[in-house]
């Protein structure tokens, strides 16, 4: 079975192959980190399709199929489908950025497992300006910027971006439909690892409620606010169930802005990783809270 | 269980790869792929993953 088989190397005749290591090839982001993600790209180097390896090649094996073959039937697969991820950019700058053309590019994102899902964020901004609705063309790149966050390893800048590009589009756009609905992943994803929400949404309401501020904005800051307290309200309620020892629960007292417990919890809590700057964020924010409050 | 097959069958893939005296680029994905185009050949990149990314 390690030995070459005859499969292989007719596929290598066929496919230029790259074992790229650790880096990703430009343009494709990865959802979540897998023991081996595979891409396979068309003779335009575009991206075709991708998936995690073990889980397509566990299901084709289960067919009958040994690894070899397995791997071939995927990559066969793959370069049958019928568009690129590019050529579904193209189409949707083509269409105007049409509600179909959207709903194709999403598919297309999701059949790629998530891969290049933050790259079509930022294409979706990028072309706003070709979509017959550019506002509407910026607010679906938020859209896929936050279900990108939301499926992907904790990642502290990536949430920080995220909220300055909805707070950014409230502010400009307070009356636009999208306003109202990205309030959600403002709030789910955004500020999920926040100290304060409560607070946080307070500031953004400011912001958007300042000297010059419409109606819209007005009516927009507050629905932000009452969100933001249901979201306090449910996490304390939360907690109220929790045991400190539990996943979760830091996060939790510093959702809730209480300054005090979470510097206590962090106290007795290693800090690893991806929550280095999370957990140094919620400790500078709760010293301030706390020596704001003396 | 599953989880390890995936895994194994991994694992068993690039063994195989790499028993075919090496038909394959190792890194530098980007020239990797600059390249496969300018020849105009369908490329496979398997990729682990990097601190950037996931």
């Amino acid at each position: 079975m390690l030995l070459p088989s005859q499969q292989l190397a007719d596929l290598s005749e066929r496919f230029s192959i790259c074992l790229s290591g650790k880096t990703s090839p430009a343009n494709c982001d990865v959802r979540y980190r897998q023991l081996y993600w595979l891409m396979v790209f068309n003779k335009q180097g575009e991206l075709q399709h991708a998936c995690r390896l073990g889980d397509e090649l566990g299901k084709v094996t289960k067919q009958g199929f040994d690894v070899p073959n397995a791997f071939i039937e995927i990559v066969e697969d793959a370069i049958k489908k019928p568009a690129s991820l590019q050529q579904m950019q193209r189409d949707y700058v083509a269409a105007g950025g049409s509600t179909k053309a959207f709903a194709a590019l999403n598919q297309k994102v999701k059949d790629l497992q998530g891969v290049g899902q933050m790259h079509t964020a930022e294409f979706l901004a990028k072309v706003a300006d070709k979509a017959k609705d550019p506002v509407l063309s910026r607010a679906r790149g938020l859209m896929v910027e936050a279900d990108a966050c939301s499926h992907q390893v904790i990642n502290h800048g990536a949430y920080k971006h995220l909220r300055t590009g909805i707070g950014a589009f409230v502010q400009a756009h307070p009356d636009h439909a999208m306003a109202g609905e990205l309030l959600t992943p403002l709030l789910e994803v955004g500020m999920k690892y926040s100290f304060d929400v409560a607070g946080k949404c307070r500031s953004y309401a400011q912001q958007w409620a300042n000297n010059d501020a419409t109606a819209a904005h007005k009516k927009i800051a507050d629905r932000l606010l009452k969100r933001g307290e249901q979201v306090v309200a449910k996490t304390k309620k939360e907690l109220g169930e929790m045991k400190p020892s539990d996943y979760g629960y830091l996060r939790s007292l510093a959702v809730c802005g209480d300054a005090k417990a979470t510097l206590a919890k962090l106290e007795s809590t290693k800090t690893f990783g991806v929550f280095r700057p999370i957990h140094k964020e919620w400790r500078a924010e709760a010293q301030a809270k706390l020596a704001g409050s003396k | 269980m599953a989880a390890m097959r995936r895994i194994a069958s991994t694992l068993l893939l690039l063994s195989c790869l790499s028993a075919q005296g090496k038909p394959y680029q190792e890194g530098d994905v980007d020239a990797f792929l600059a390249a496969a185009k300018a020849a105009g050949r369908p490329a496979i990149v398997l990729f682990n993953f990097d601190a950037k990314s996931g």
